[in-house]
């Protein structure tokens, strides 16, 4: 039984969109701080104290923490009867789905996601779904022909 | 076409009621309707002035009823042996084929206006759809809608039957329970509304006015605040409690073939045939004070069943414990009696009842702030000279659900359990204030989820979450499980590999 493990590929473009949060949030935080030293003043070393350095902090910790964990620990099994799900840090999952009870496969392979890793799938039963996250092209495609493979033959029967 | 389609009489066979045209446009036509009346009355029937200055209002009427009238010819259905065709849509371009075979429930529904008309909406589900839609919906005429129940339900014909009827004293109690509220409220909300849409702006000022000269009344010693509160839900609540009175009045539920047929209702007549293999799940419901005298409502899930506009599900409506296992055991053979691998107990009251504790606190704690911070705001202390009462009240008030939330955890950590075995999943938990016991098909699982936080993986429990087959995610959480037990019972039915 084949463990799929999640890309690291997509960990590179989720920092540098995590950077790109953190200075829209700083630029947007000034202009705010502009209109309101007008009233208050020396209000500027109160947010950045109080904002900024919280916000600094639970990001390097999500960065440097959380991301990496994720990725390391999140794990996935196809088989013809079952799909499973395992991972989380803090609260750790294990899901569960026949595969009997799929009733569809949505594959989102987003452009450039061969370099990216940004491939998604989602499996739909009647009632849940179950999303595999960050996965390789190659893993990717290979989950959704195993379930589809699997409602293929459930039909013919 | 068969020819009972053929000719003038076979064109309104196929075709709704007509009431269905005003139904199409009753939404738009009373903002123009009204006005037009009122003015023709105040020319004192002047057709040729009112005319003349309401030309516009008049088009614009002509073309909504024309609208009406062509949606109810293009939109169509025909009735075959095993199946029905519904044309919808624009144009009735979108034809939609249900064979009696492949649907989950069917039900008729008929308001005191349909019965005087002679008219009667039908609903088909099937399991095709995941989303929450009615595959089909027709507003036809009684006689063809009795003749699809008849086709439905032709194979109970020459069948045993097996029926249970609820009665009266259990369904008054059933709707004193299971009313709420909100959904009085929400009642409530659209009456008035649609009355506004009506009749106007000027009677709902009148009334309102009227409401507040007999307030100013009552306040010489009671808090206004306080009366409009009390009256708002203990208004909604009994609109609640009525109209789930009237909803499953005369309820009984006859299993005959692979159906059951549930027909209710005082006002608004009833009827639902739900095919018994595409039964979701069952789910035994009490509340604390059901628990306490040792009565219990059925529901059931079905695709179809129970999703209109505040209607439950109810297989056997409310009756004690121990008759409504023997009502679900006849009206059900199939579901097996399963004995629980995993239960909570006393040693983990603790865990149960502590975060209903912490949260019992908080009026308390916002009580003891709001002192503190109100003086300050000069504004609100002119407004409401005597906020440090209304304050003490309604932290008062707000900390009575919350006590009686601890009561109904400790009773939740003797009650909480899950089982597996014949086929079948059994779990039993409480969320918020209701007391659940399900009994899943394994077939109809649709993902299970089991999760630790770090201090459950330091005690050796979990969370099990069970999703099951229906229209809407519907997912059972049973909180604080041996996780030990419970992966060995899973393992023991195939549900869990060791690998």
């Amino acid at each position: 039984m084949k463990i799929y493990k999640l890309s690291k590929k997509p960990l590179l473009l989720i920092y540098v969109l995590l950077a790109a949060i953190l200075l829209l949030i700083r630029f947007a935080l000034n202009l705010v701080l502009a209109l309101i030293d007008k009233y208050v003043p020396n209000f500027h070393g109160f947010a950045d104290y109080y904002v900024l350095l919280p916000l600094w902090v639970i990001a390097a910790l999500f960065a440097v923490l959380v991301l990496p964990f994720y990725f390391h620990k999140a794990q996935y099994t196809v088989t013809n009867k079952e799909i499973t799900a395992k991972g989380g840090l803090i609260v750790t999952s294990k899901q569960f789905m026949l595969t009997s009870a799929v009733r569809s496969v949505t594959s989102i392979l987003l452009p450039l996601g061969r370099l990216t890793g940004m491939n998604f799938i989602i499996l739909n039963a009647l009632g849940a779904r179950l999303v595999i996250p960050f996965l390789s092209r190659r893993d990717a495609e290979e989950i959704a022909e195993l379930v589809n493979n699997s409602i293929r033959s459930r039909r013919i029967e | 076409m068969t020819d009972e389609y053929k000719g003038i009489s076979g064109f309104f066979k196929r075709r709704q009621h007509p009431v269905k045209i005003i139904m199409y446009i009753a939404r738009y036509i009373w903002l123009l309707l009204i006005p037009l009346a009122k003015y023709l009355i105040a020319t004192r029937f002047d057709f040729q002035n009112w005319v003349k200055t309401n030309w516009v209002d008049i088009l614009s009427l002509s073309v909504m009823i024309g609208y009406g009238i062509l949606r109810w010819v293009f939109v169509y259905f025909e009735i075959e042996e095993d199946s029905i065709i519904s044309h919808t849509g624009y144009f009735g371009i979108e034809k939609t084929q249900v064979y009696f075979s492949e649907m989950s429930s069917m039900s008729l529904c008929q308001g005191y206006i349909f019965r005087l008309l002679g008219a009667c909406t039908v609903y088909i589900d099937t399991d095709a759809k995941s989303i929450q839609k009615t595959d089909i919906r027709l507003d036809i005429s009684q006689k063809q809608a009795f003749r699809i129940y008849e086709l439905a339900t032709a194979k109970c014909r020459s069948k045993p039957k097996y029926i249970y009827t609820s009665r009266k004293k259990s369904l008054f109690i059933f709707s004193l329970l299971f009313s709420s509220t909100l959904s009085g409220m929400l009642l409530t909300l659209t009456f008035i509304y649609q009355a506004y849409r009506i009749v106007g702006r000027e009677i709902e000022e009148q009334f309102l006015a009227r409401v507040n000269t007999e307030l100013e009344k009552l306040t010489v010693h009671i808090p206004k605040y306080l009366i409009v509160a009390a009256l708002v839900v203990a208004g909604s609540w009994l609109v609640s409690f009525l109209s789930n009175l009237l909803r499953h009045w005369g309820f009984s539920c006859t299993r005959c073939a692979d159906l059951l047929m549930i027909s209710s209702g005082k006002g608004t007549k009833r009827r639902h045939v739900i095919v018994r293999d595409r039964i979701n799940f069952i789910d035994y419901q009490q509340s604390m004070f059901m628990k306490l005298f040792g009565i219990c409502s059925v529901q059931v899930n079905c695709t179809g069943y129970g999703k209109r506009h505040l209607e439950l599900s109810a297989l056997v409506p409310i009756t004690t414990t121990a008759m409504a296992e023997n009502s679900v055991k006849q009206l059900l053979p199939g579901v097996p009696k399963v004995e629980y691998d995993v239960r909570t107990g006393w040693a983990d009251l603790r865990r149960f009842v502590m975060l209903p504790m912490l949260v019992c606190l908080l009026p308390g704690v916002l009580y003891k702030v709001l002192c503190e911070v109100i003086p300050q705001f000069e504004m609100v202390v002119k407004t409401i000279p005597d906020w440090k009462s209304a304050l003490t009240n309604l932290s008062v008030i707000s900390m009575i659900p919350l006590v009686w939330l601890v009561l109904v955890k400790t009773n939740a950590a003797f009650n909480t359990a899950a089982g597996f075995g014949g086929g079948h999943c059994v779990l039993s938990y409480c969320k918020f204030y209701r007391f659940h016991r399900t009994a899943v098909r394994l077939d109809r699982i649709s993902k299970i989820k089991i999760s630790r936080n770090p201090f459950q993986r330091m005690n050796g429990t979990c969370n099990l979450s069970v999703y099951t087959s229906a229209e809407r995610s519907s997912c059972h959480l049973v909180k604080g499980l041996n996780y030990e037990r419970l992966i060995n019972a899973m393992a023991k039915t195939g549900l869990y590999d060791e690998e």
